[in-house]
């Protein structure tokens, strides 16, 4: 439990670099809004969207982090969540499909694609070469480790 | 895989969200395994097994190991 703790702790720091971050990056797109906008103003208003959105998902997770370092119950229940082998196992069978899945539509998206423009073909063939490569290199990882 | 989770715990008169306790998994766990839908690591099924002072082989049913169950 100590450990788990520790790593709770751990992910409370990392949480809090990247919510500082964010929040540097929102400042300084508000801050020189005037220079970034030029004709892609719909462009600039998703971006901070996007990251006002991260900011507070991001702040709930901590919060709650907090909340969960404090009370022993919710430490206690938390690591079962975690460490729970049937949950593990969903969450791994969910990546797998999900990796699958995405492939899958990548490459129909390459094909039908290629009917209309080379360019958007050539980011999606890329897409599914980077994809096929980091998969192999995870392979021989975990491969290597057990 | 068939268990005598379900039996065992009626004789000892706990209920599902303890023995998920005892056994450090979730109560859904418990669940899935006594009906048959999840089977449990080698490591659970001792914990299981170890709790209600029993063997793993007296809890779990092995002997439709292969017929069905993909994952063992």
């Amino acid at each position: 439990m100590k450990e788990f703790k520790i790593k709770v702790k751990n992910r409370m720091i990392f949480l809090l670099i990247v919510v500082i971050a964010l929040g540097v990056v929102l400042g300084y797109s508000l801050s020189n809004r005037d220079s970034l906008i030029d004709n892609n103003s719909h462009i600039f208003v998703r971006q901070v969207g996007f990251i006002c959105g991260m900011l507070a998902v991001l702040l709930v997770k901590l919060s709650r982090s907090y909340t969960t370092l404090r009370d022993s119950r919710k430490l206690e229940r938390a690591y079962i969540q975690e460490n729970d082998e049937r949950m593990k196992l969903i969450i791994r069978d969910t990546s797998t499909v999900t990796l699958t899945l995405i492939l899958a539509c990548l490459a129909m998206s390459m094909v039908f694609s290629s009917f209309y423009s080379s360019e958007l073909a050539q980011g999606f063939w890329y897409s599914i070469l980077i994809s096929i490569i980091i998969m192999i290199i995870t392979y021989l990882f975990f491969n290597k480790k057990y | 895989m068939k268990t005598e989770i379900q039996e065992l715990r009626k004789e000892y008169k706990i209920s599902q969200e303890e023995l998920a306790q005892a056994v450090g998994v979730t109560r859904q766990t418990i669940i899935s395994i006594e009906k048959e839908k999840y089977i449990a690591s080698l490591i659970l099924a001792y914990k299981i097994a170890t709790f209600f002072n029993r063997k793993i082989e007296e809890v779990f049913d092995f002997s439709k190991v292969g017929e069905d169950d993909e994952r063992i």
